[in-house]
């Protein structure tokens, strides 16, 4: 098995246009404070570089990617641009405006889910580093 | 005959440009008072065995291996390792149980941290003791919902 993370954001210099960051840095804790609803990059990203979801979605016909592919994509992306390298597993619901981060690593995904009733959790995702 | 169809995941490498893919089962864990634990695995080809973390194990309360195994590590991340087995069902198929063997990484007690990330923390679905009872197969051919294509698992 392969892994590959983006570490810096060095990469970022060769995109034109902003691209939002967290305001503060995420740790285990930090996260955790952070948990909540993240902005969706995408939408100011999409005109400006290759990690986009426009160019993606342009690729096939839209009974391929379907809303439903749509709001993966946003989700995931979104998740992968802020915890890539932080190599801690989320849990979050899915929206169609981003993901709704629940709990970040290991201790806070267990807390969530011991207070957490199983049917409330069956329609939660979980972000794999 | 029980099959289920989970889209491929992508995510594109900014540095890049390339798409990167991957496949992600969701298993049911049997915990040691027979309570199920949902937990996503990573589907792993080239892994030869099922691996996850000795400590999220026991926080699970799954049952594992007292005692390390003496004279193997696991090699990728030299973690001592625990070969025992998880109780599990695959959601989105039928309630069928399997017991597949798990290597369990590290020290039960403590968490890992000194991996490289992402590492210590990866639950991977290998070929050990599992494809004998799933067939598990890569389809890149697009469907709805899946530009990418789909995992496809059916039981044998």
């Amino acid at each position: 098995m392969v892994a590959i993370l983006e570490r810096d954001s060095s990469t970022e210099a060769s995109h034109a246009g902003p691209v939002h960051r967290p305001q503060r840095p995420l740790d285990a804790r930090g996260a955790a404070q952070e948990a909540g609803r993240f902005a969706p990059w995408l939408d100011r990203a999409a005109r400006a570089g290759p990690g986009n979801g426009a160019q993606e979605k342009a690729k096939f016909p839209s009974r391929i990617y379907t809303p439903e592919a749509e709001e993966r994509a946003l989700n995931r992306y979104t998740l992968h641009y802020y915890f890539d390298y932080r190599g801690y597993e989320v849990l979050y619901r899915s929206t169609p405006e981003g993901p709704d981060v629940l709990a970040v690593g290991l201790d806070e995904i267990l807390a969530f889910e011991k207070r957490t009733a199983a049917e409330e959790q069956f329609d939660l995702n979980n972000w794999l580093p | 005959m029980s099959r289920l169809e989970v889209p491929l995941l992508s995510r594109k490498l900014l540095a890049t440009g390339d798409v990167l893919l991957r496949g992600e089962l969701t298993l049911q864990l049997k915990d040691r008072n027979g309570v199920w634990k949902r937990r996503v695995f990573l589907v792993d080809s080239g892994s030869e065995m099922t691996t996850m973390s000795a400590f999220e194990a026991r926080r699970l309360d799954l049952p594992i291996p007292q005692v390390a195994t003496r004279g193997a590590v696991h090699v990728q991340t030299g973690l001592e390792i625990r070969s025992g087995y998880l109780s599990v069902r695959v959601r989105g198929m039928d309630a069928a149980e399997y017991a597949l063997p798990c290597l369990f990484l590290g020290d039960p007690a403590a968490a890992v941290r000194s991996a490289p990330a992402g590492a210590f923390s990866r639950r991977l679905l290998g070929l050990g003791g599992v494809v004998d009872k799933l067939r598990i197969f890569f389809d890149g051919t697009p469907g709805p919902s899946a530009p990418y294509g789909f995992l496809i698992v059916e039981k044998i």
